[in-house]
């Protein structure tokens, strides 16, 4: 027998799932377009602060452009999962005067919206989405396992 | 696929992965390469972990887990450390994808819980050679 540890194809339809097991309803559409508008203002103003931290901060371009890249994958992602933003995004917090808490903000904003996809991955009633939402979130998990706890000096 | 056997599969690919992480931490040196076997230690302890969970989840709606197989081929070459570490980056991508499997095919905590070991999954990859990624556990997404 191959070796295929964990091997499951994930781009296999899902059919109608077994009714003991807590299966996936009907996803409902008008839901999961209020989730969808919830994640990109919060993934929009993520990114926004990565953007602006950046430019006000040269010494965490490299830092920061990793999770830079990844973000703007999400949002382009996101944007072509359903309809145009309504435009209500989060206010954006301020870049902080020096790199360390600047940095610092940028963590502590990645790590709640880490959490908020999370939550809007289970909340999602589409199966597809939620597993797109839920890999956003393993994303971030990986960028902020990566990302220094103080800038480069 | 319902979403039983998303479930028994996931399962399925535990035995798996607890299988190889065993002869791949059977071919490293604590002492040589230490980093590489606690990646490989902790890896193996975490699968366990998730294999008896989904074996009780199993269990609790009465039905019986898929059992493991009494061998499984080992990827060749295994040679090197960098060979070992390759396997078991490799093991952490289809570990990946089977819990985004899961959480596709699961609702509630169950889902919740498949999304966690998702993250842990794609976390641990950075433990043994894989950098950070947009969309890990989706291989259709990958190098976007």
């Amino acid at each position: 027998m191959l070796v295929t540890g964990c091997d499951l194809d994930p781009r296999a339809d899902p059919a109608p799932p077994a009714p003991t097991t807590g299966a996936p309803a009907a996803p409902d559409e008008d839901n999961d377009l209020l989730i969808l508008d919830e994640v990109r203002a919060g993934v929009g103003t993520a990114l926004a602060l990565v953007e602006e931290t950046r430019r006000r901060h040269p010494s965490l371009r490299a830092t920061l452009r990793p999770l830079l890249v990844a973000q703007r994958a999400h949002e382009a992602e996101l944007a072509s999962a359903g309809r145009d933003s309504e435009g209500r995004g989060d206010p954006t917090p301020a870049v902080r005067r020096g790199p360390a808490g600047a940095l610092a903000a940028v963590r502590l904003l990645e790590s709640r919206l880490e959490r908020r996809l999370t939550d809007a991955s289970v909340r999602a009633g589409s199966g597809g989405f939620a597993r797109l939402l839920a890999s956003l979130g393993a994303s971030l998990g990986q960028h902020l396992t990566l990302l220094p706890q103080a800038p480069p000096t | 696929m319902s979403t039983l056997d998303a479930v028994q599969a996931t399962l399925a690919g535990e035995h798996a992965a607890l299988y190889l992480y065993g002869a791949l931490g059977g071919r490293t040196s604590q002492s040589g390469a230490p980093a590489l076997y606690a990646a490989l230690r902790e890896g193996y302890d975490v699968h366990r972990a998730q294999r008896d969970r989904l074996t009780r989840v199993l269990r609790d709606l009465g039905t019986e887990p898929v059992a493991a197989a009494v061998a499984y081929d080992l990827p060749d070459p295994l040679r090197s450390d960098i060979d070992v570490q390759r396997a078991a980056l490799a093991l952490e991508r289809r570990c990946a994808a089977a819990y985004s499997s899961l959480v596709a095919r699961s609702v509630g905590e169950q889902r919740r819980w498949a999304v966690t070991a998702l993250t842990s999954s794609a976390v641990r990859q950075l433990t043994v050679g894989g950098e950070a990624e947009a969309f890990p556990g989706i291989d259709e997404l990958a190098g976007r």
